[in-house]
């Protein structure tokens, strides 16, 4: 059965967020920069 | 001439529009055609907009019909289909009518700007993002990644689909460098606060605007120009303009507050952009020359205004200095002729792109069944490809 999380929070579920993005380079700001243009892009739809 | 000879010359004849030193071969072409180009083809709002390979089929012929010289979007300035399975879009398609409105959300409070201000990230997470997405409170693992591949399979299809354009039909990339944003209101209107939110803003909470703009100038501008300036000066090659922006805030802007948060940042970016001896194309929705003053002491030869509203001849003479792109009403393209528009675009091309200065295009983005009859695009695409050739 899936396991649900609050991805809400901040930093805690930002950074699982950060965690999913692996086909990144293991760099935590790399992730996180995708991570925030991915957001600021979804938060348009 | 051979798919790659064509993306050189139409290259050319952009750079020499806006240059204004001399006329292009001939006048460009740009397609502000969004999802008209699917009421075009006959195929569904919804169909199109959640099948990439559809939504490729859908341009190519688009292409193979109409030979623009560059496209201002493939089918995803929607992309709803990144959200597919997770939650609903602010975007309803009606395919009956074949229609989309857009839902407006108000996802910022008036007395949160402190919280924006002091930690944009913190806030746009959780607050922006949780009030939007209540879904995220409650996700799994799989749901998120998939959102995470809709992203990427959004941007492998914008890759695939320009780079087509670009071997098969010549058609270049439409600019090269990242896009600059001026100003601070206008994601605070587009994405938070929403217009009316924005609006009271600006009176109610100045101080507040004004420091956020500032943030913007100081923590994405500035940094964003200093790497501009670290790039090579002059033309890139492959692409129709060097640069890109667009507004929307400027609709309901004063004088004052045009003055006190935009045109600073505006400001910096034309300067260098003329330092940098680019060319820059911009599209502002709605009406614009109330601020044409600004842009007249801008050096000549750099930048292209796409005018979605107002005379392009009289604004040609408030700004002689500056590339107009636009001209042709949808209006026209639905309720005209073909000779009419013919007419009409020889009228502009004659009247305004003498010397350069003049890029074809239709004034708003076309959308809907009628916003344009098939003939009489093709009689405008048939002229201005061979006009003055």
């Amino acid at each position: 059965m899936a396991e649900y999380h609050d991805f809400s929070t901040y930093p805690e579920g930002f950074d699982r967020v950060v965690s999913l993005c692996d086909f990144l380079p293991d760099d935590y700001d790399t992730r996180a920069a995708f991570v925030e243009g991915l957001i600021g892009f979804v938060i348009s739809l | 001439m051979d798919a790659q000879e064509l993306l050189q010359q139409r290259v050319r004849n952009f750079h020499d529009a806006v240059q204004m030193k001399k006329a292009p071969k001939r006048v460009p072409h740009i397609s502000s055609f969004m999802t008209w180009k699917f009421v075009d083809a006959g195929v569904k709002f919804s169909d199109g907009m959640y099948d990439y390979d559809l939504c490729e089929k859908v341009h190519i012929e688009w292409e193979e019909r109409y030979k623009f010289d560059v496209l201002r979007e493939f089918g995803t300035r929607n992309p709803i289909k990144i959200l597919q399975g997770f939650a609903a879009p602010r975007y309803v398609i009606n395919d009956e009518n074949s229609t989309i409105n857009a839902l407006d959300f108000t996802l910022m409070e008036g007395d949160e700007y402190d919280e924006l201000l002091t930690n944009k990230r913190k806030f746009v997470w959780e607050k922006i993002a949780a009030r939007r997405y209540p879904e995220l409170k409650h996700a799994t693992d799989d749901q998120i990644r998939n959102i995470i591949k809709g992203f990427q399979e959004y941007n492998a299809y914008n890759a695939k689909i320009t780079q087509i354009y670009r071997e098969r039909f010549g058609v270049p990339y439409f600019y090269g460098c990242p896009s600059f944003s001026p100003c601070a209101v206008e994601s605070l209107m587009n994405s938070y606060r929403g217009i009316k939110g924005t609006s009271i803003d600006m009176r109610r909470h100045k101080d507040k605007v004004q420091e956020l703009c500032d943030q913007h100038v100081n923590n994405v501008l500035t940094p964003a120009i200093k790497k501009f300036r670290e790039g090579p000066k002059g033309e890139l090659a492959d692409f129709a303009f060097d640069s890109s922006g667009a507004s929307l805030v400027h609709t309901i802007l004063s004088p004052k507050q045009w003055e006190d948060f935009y045109w600073p940042g505006m400001k910096m970016i034309t300067d260098a952009i003329v330092e940098m001896d680019k060319t820059s194309y911009w599209f502002y929705q709605g009406a614009m020359d109330q601020f044409s003053d600004y842009f007249r002491d801008i050096e000549k030869g750099h930048i292209c205004i796409h005018i979605e509203l107002g005379d392009l001849f009289e604004i040609r003479k408030k700004m002689p200095n500056i590339a107009l792109a636009g001209g042709i009403p949808m209006t026209r393209l639905y309720e005209g002729t073909p000779e009419e528009l013919v007419d009409l675009t020889k009228k502009l091309v004659d009247g305004l792109g003498q010397n350069g200065g003049f890029i074809l295009s239709q004034d708003k983005m076309c959308s809907y069944p009628k916003d344009c009859k098939r003939e009489n695009l093709l009689a405008v695409c048939e002229f201005i490809q061979n006009y003055g050739e």
